[in-house]
């Protein structure tokens, strides 16, 4: 009953009008980002935190998860229509979303894509309004261990499910753990890593590495690939978008089973959106009585993806609303920019701030309306919005990128971190190391020290406390399967291969 | 890949060793007594750059023991592509460089311009209008709406 109370409270704070316009500017600029193909979702949501420093909490990470909710959304048109995507979640919406524009279908593909992001995302908006009162409960039981176990779990299954290299994963985690000691040292003050910068002393910044590794690395990245155009000339009128029938019936099961486990996977720390897209894909695939025709243009290879991503992009925020622990790139930049407005994220959260926590659940409700809205009928603007050249968008992206930055602390120092990581991490994508890891590693490293310091103090520098209780025991041994069945499942292929060879 | 993939390792073995090192200079335990342990400043760093040692001679290791099917393949750009990022980043470091000399106007007219001319090689017209579009408007919204103090230049702006 209290959660009604509370979703009650929670619209009341969401549709005052500051808070509605501010949704849907989020969606708005969401659902931009997700359609041009040069710039992702973290990448976003970065640069906006600096701009959403003069707003209060609640309206600054309304429009953060509008834009988060909107990139998921948008990020399906260009997959279906140029079978390039607009973000990392929707690379499955290519296999069957390209084939159905190719068979002239693109409208009931954009249609679905919209109508299964919205019925997936109010599913996770309204599974994430019940379960995160019952998990912050759970989480009041939480010792230091219990949390240590949770961030490692949360890094380790990052690390493992990132890039193709489990390896590649865990040197990007630890790395994002080394740059979250520079500075000082919260238990001693002891000042680390700082060479006598007055400016390192409180650490690199968490926005100037994000945009860095996000912003500026893709704007490097894309670069070097030729222009793309849009060279569909398919006419997509209102009407034309809506499935008919037979997809209805076609994508049912997949619209369910999307939502609920995209938004599980979403919940679990480290799996995001792109896992479940590829996951449920995966399932769809498998249960399906003609698997052969999935990736040839059917209606479900699209429902099932888009739903998925959706899903676990609400599901995202029961780990980081509850536990205060983020469940992947972005909603590790959503948890800084929190912090970086003065609230502690974690079980108190809903208790200290329930109008903030319960007006950006019941945001999230609006924001899906607002973004079946945005997608249906304005698709055709979306589309021509592709025309604009890359080459005129990237200046752009620079010169906001910048001046976000600098606005963060008045400080030019800011731009040479934001400089360095950029080009970190275009390194790094050459390399195939991934950046989520460091993201996500720097927001928890302070956590990860603390809880890991305090647990040794408790049990005397034993690290037994880790395996003694039973959830923290439970966790760690999850992520140490996480981190080896990779590498034992890659020896145990090879050696397979090896064997047909021979 | 091969190759990058142990020559990364290498480097990242040699910072690792460095973060160890320079850990070790720090203060690992807060009090030091026979039963408490109290682990201080220098221990998580420690034990990263123990970590990432471990991890970094595995991936020379793998590496070496991979078979290189692709054969050797460009990673990095070349020629053109290249150009367009040395000249990127030339521009972008020029700009933070100069920031605070030619104020945030002018240096970002600038630095749109430079990057939608040179680097982009955009036509000369639609970089006047954009470039001048594109910092006039920040400058507009950061500075005169959210009232930002923004670096300025001997003329004040």
């Amino acid at each position: 009953m209290d959660t009604f109370q509370n979703l009650f409270i929670g619209f009341q704070v969401a549709l005052s009008w500051q808070n509605l316009f501010c949704c849907f500017a989020g969606c708005l600029i969401g659902t931009l980002i997700g359609v041009l193909p040069g710039i992702g979702p973290a990448a976003g949501v970065s640069i906006l935190i600096p701009l959403t420093f003069g707003m209060n909490t609640t309206a600054a990470l309304i429009t953060m998860a509008g834009l988060y909710f909107g990139a998921m959304y948008g990020g399906s048109t260009t997959s279906i229509l140029v079978n390039m995507p607009g973000e990392a979640a929707s690379v499955v919406t290519c296999l069957d979303g390209y084939q159905m524009a190719r068979k002239g279908r693109a409208g009931p593909a954009l249609g679905m894509a919209a109508l299964s992001s919205f019925i997936a995302g109010t599913v996770s908006v309204i599974l994430l309004s019940f379960l995160a009162p019952v998990l912050v409960k759970v989480a009041f039981s939480f010792g230091p261990p219990e949390y240590f176990a949770l961030t490692f779990l949360g890094l380790t299954l990052v690390t493992s499910l990132a890039g193709e290299s489990a390896i590649k994963g865990l040197m990007s985690g630890i790395f994002g753990l080394m740059i979250a000691c520079v500075g000082i040292d919260p238990s001693s003050g002891f000042a680390r890593f700082t060479y006598g910068q007055l400016y390192l002393l409180d650490g690199f910044g968490f926005v100037n590495i994000a945009v860095g590794l996000f912003a500026v690395a893709e704007v490097m990245e894309n670069m070097e690939k030729p222009a793309t155009e849009v060279y569909t000339k398919a006419k997509l009128g209102f009407l034309s978008m809506f499935p008919n029938r037979q997809d209805w019936k076609d994508s049912f099961g997949a619209l369910w089973r999307s939502s609920l486990l995209g938004f599980f996977v979403g919940v679990l720390p480290g799996a995001g959106p792109t896992i479940a897209s590829f996951l449920t894909y995966t399932v769809e695939k498998r249960l399906s009585r003609h698997p052969e025709r999935f990736g040839t243009g059917i209606i479900e290879g699209v429902a099932a993806p888009e739903g998925a991503n959706n899903a676990a992009a609400g599901g995202a925020f029961v780990p980081m609303l509850t536990l205060g622990i983020p469940s992947s790139g972005v909603s590790a930049i959503l948890l800084g920019a929190l912090l970086l407005h003065g609230l502690r994220p974690g079980p108190m959260l809903m208790q200290t701030n329930p109008e903030f926590v319960w007006g950006l659940i019941a945001s999230m409700y609006i924001g899906n309306v607002i973004l079946v809205i945005l997608n249906m009928p304005l698709i055709g603007l979306w589309v021509s919005l592709l025309r604009v050249p890359y080459k005129i968008m990237m200046p752009l992206i620079v010169a906001i990128s910048a001046v976000g930055i600098y606005a963060t602390e008045n400080n030019i120092f800011d731009l040479w971190v934001m400089f360095g990581f950029g080009v970190l991490g275009f390194v790094m994508r050459k390399l195939d190391f991934p950046a989520s890891p460091i993201v996500l590693a720097v927001v928890l490293g302070p956590l990860v020290e603390k809880s890991l310091k305090q647990s040794l103090v408790i049990s005397g520098g034993s690290l037994a406390i880790f395996f003694t209780r039973p959830i923290s025991a439970v966790l760690i041994v999850v992520s140490l399967l996480s981190i080896f069945a990779p590498l034992f499942s890659g020896a145990w292929r090879r050696l397979r291969e090896e064997g047909v060879d021979s | 890949m091969k190759r990058s993939n142990q020559i990364t390792g290498v480097v990242m073995l040699l910072f690792s060793g460095y973060v160890v090192a320079a850990s070790l200079q720090m203060p690992l335990r807060a009090i030091t007594g026979r039963t408490s342990f109290a682990p201080s400043t220098g221990f998580l760093p420690l034990w990263l750059g123990v970590i990432m040692a471990v991890l970094s001679v595995l991936l020379i290791v793998t590496a070496t023991l991979q078979r290189d099917e692709s054969g050797p393949k460009a990673i990095f750009p070349r020629g053109r592509a290249l150009l367009a990022v040395v000249l990127f980043l030339a521009g972008l470091a020029a700009y933070i460089a100069l920031l605070a000399v030619l104020g945030y106007l002018v240096a970002t007219l600038l630095l749109t311009a430079f990057l939608l001319r040179v680097v982009m090689q955009v036509g000369a017209k639609t970089t006047c209008l954009v470039a001048l579009g594109a910092s006039v408007g920040l400058y507009v919204l950061f500075h005169v709406l959210l009232n930002v103090d923004l670096p300025k230049n001997m003329f004040g702006f």
